[in-house]
């Protein structure tokens, strides 16, 4: 039961820190607001448009092909550090592997799923 | 060692990437035939293939992968049944406009994928396995991008799919917490020393586990997905997913429970006896209202994963062979039976049990070899059905399960009801004057029902073979 009440008050504290800073931020900070500071902060870019926009259907293609070079360059760190003790096996592994991702993007080319129409 | 067991894998992934790049340089409007025929030509090379592993048994890649009698059955099964649903894909294919060769690829992908399931003796290779086929199977159900109905099959699939997987890999973090381990032989061996944490625990992981696998093999009450996903889905698919995705997902069942939890057997024996009376009699029950054959056929899929189940209930060596033959005899008849569905909506008549109006006079083959399948699956001699259940129902008898064998028998008797109005429609119908036009057997789909009603009445009329190869499966019991 003790631990029941532990995981209670850490949710408890959990919740209050967030809220009472924000809360205790408001109360002192003075406000003079402008239109600049109101708008919607965009990395330094002047925002434009609504937020509530479609993207591409190409852009999801896009970043699937992504992915898998994302992950194969995951995989491929562990394998370069251990390169020496897989030897030969390791590299004809790896290389096949490798080889296997690349059919995914040859087909991808074909398909044209990399042109931005 | 390792290459001895994997060349079927092997080839089968290399047809796959070929069909793959043959799909990037197909042209628009082209007949991709020939690469559902180059697709077959690989599942025949990856049938020789598995001689060389016959009579080979143990581990590779540090345990991932196992090779004994269990494996080997069921890989055999499933390139087979891979086989049979190319057979019967190519003329679907063609009439849909469904892109050829990214579909087949799957199918070869989707078969790999199961024949790592029933190879795996480590949880993790279980779950890769499991993926390749889930993810293969979602992309599968979604082919038909202009019908909405395979939209939404492919989309209820797909979130129910992504559940249970996420449901399976939380129980299996909770027995690698519970026992260090993932590899099933070692779950066993832990069990027998003792596990790190309270039983109540150990119930929490039984209970996540046996509910995603429920989601895999649609078992009541996580079966609310099955029909529409089977509805929508393109047929031959449909047939895919009711024997290959449901068949893996038993394989690997039968390896975890009876090998892996086999200290825990008294819980999830009793577990899978309830589990198994409501799904077969919810599956039969709302077959009886189907007007579409699909749906009809994927609440009979629902009630046959009950009939599986009381194997699991039984838990003993008979409860394994009568699995395993009747996973094989279900395979095959359903095969049978889809390949007629799919030559009938080829012909464009439709899903609906109506279409099949005077089916006997157009076409005398289809209609009597449907007759065989229904046969099978209501469990009446002498078919490949009536053994598997005569083989379970004696396993139960030999568990003590009376009663678990009584609601069986019961339950075969309600599936009847619906089975024979389709029968009813295809041989009676007085109202047609005129000879109505006449359905030609195509070669393909006439060559999948010769194959399988033959493979069927074997099943049931020389069984001694099979039974035996099925009693080999219950080596794997420790």
């Amino acid at each position: 039961m003790t631990d029941g009440l532990y995981i209670l008050i850490f949710l408890l504290g959990g919740m209050a820190f967030p809220i009472g800073s924000i809360l205790v931020a408001r109360l002192l900070s003075p406000s003079y607001p402008e239109p600049s500071k109101v708008s919607t902060y965009e990395s330094g870019e002047v925002p434009f448009g609504e937020a509530r926009v479609q993207f591409h259907l190409g852009y999801y293609a896009y970043a699937l092909v992504f992915l898998i070079f994302d992950i194969e360059a995951i995989f491929l760190y562990p394998w370069a550090v251990i390169y020496k003790d897989l030897g030969l096996f390791g590299f004809v592994e790896m290389l096949i592997f490798i080889l296997i991702l690349v059919v995914g993007l040859v087909y991808a080319l074909k398909k044209r799923v990399l042109e931005w129409m | 060692m390792i290459f001895d067991v994997l060349i079927p894998e092997i080839v089968l992934t290399v047809v796959a990437l070929g069909l793959l790049l043959a799909a990037a340089w197909q042209k628009e409007g082209q007949s991709g035939s020939y690469l559902g025929y180059l697709g077959i030509v690989g599942l025949l090379g990856a049938l020789v293939a598995l001689w060389p592993a016959i009579g080979i048994s143990g581990e590779v890649f540090d345990g991932m992968l196992v090779a004994d009698e269990l494996t080997m059955f069921f890989k055999a099964l499933l390139i087979v049944v891979g086989i049979l649903v190319f057979l019967m894909s190519i003329e679907f294919v063609e009439k849909n406009h469904i892109p050829a060769g990214e579909y087949y690829a799957l199918l070869l992908f989707g078969i790999v994928g199961g024949m790592i399931m029933v190879a795996s003796a480590d949880l993790l290779a279980f779950y890769v396995g499991l993926e390749l086929l889930a993810i293969a199977s979602y992309a599968l159900t979604g082919m038909l991008r202009n019908d909405h109905k395979s939209q939404e099959a492919v989309l209820k699939y797909f979130l129910n799919g992504a559940l249970a997987s996420a449901i399976i890999l939380f129980g299996i973090s909770l027995f690698y917490g519970l026992t260090g381990t993932t590899s099933i032989q070692g779950l066993a061996d832990a069990f027998k020393v003792g596990v790190n944490g309270t039983d109540s625990l150990v119930m929490a992981a039984l209970v996540f586990l046996m509910a995603g696998f429920g989601f895999k093999i649609a078992a009541v009450p996580f079966h609310l997905w099955a029909a529409d996903t089977y509805e929508g889905a393109p047929t031959p698919i449909t047939a895919f997913l009711s024997v290959v995705s449901k068949g893996a997902a038993f394989v690997v069942m039968m390896r975890i429970f009876f090998v892996g939890l086999e200290s825990l057997t008294v819980n999830w024996s009793a577990a899978f006896a309830v589990l198994a009376v409501i799904t077969m009699t919810v599956g039969n029950l709302a077959a009886l209202w189907q007007k579409n054959i699909k749906r009809m056929l994927a609440y009979s899929s629902i009630a046959h994963a009950g009939y599986i189940m009381v194997g699991f209930a039984a838990a003993t060596a008979d409860g394994l062979t009568g699995m395993t033959y009747y996973i094989l005899a279900y395979a095959l008849t359903n095969m049978g039976l889809f390949a007629i569905i799919v030559a009938m909506s080829n012909a464009g008549l439709g899903e609906d049990i109506d279409g099949y109006k005077g089916l006997s006079r157009k076409n005398a083959l289809y209609a009597w070899m449907m007759v065989v399948f229904f046969l099978s699956l209501i469990g009446i001699p002498p078919t490949g059905g009536f053994l598997g259940k005569f083989l379970l129902f004696k396993a139960s008898i030999g568990a003590n399960l009376v009663w678990l064998a009584l609601a069986m028998a019961i339950n075969s008797a309600i599936s009847v009801g619906y089975y024979y109005g389709v029968v009813k429609t295809m041989f009676l119908n007085e109202e047609e004057e005129e000879e109505p036009q006449k359905l030609p057997t195509t070669a393909n789909i006439g060559l999948v029902v010769w194959i399988t009603g033959a493979m069927v009445l074997v099943l049931g009329i020389l069984p001694s073979f099979f039974i035996e190869l099925s009693s080999q499966v219950a080596k794997i019991l420790p």
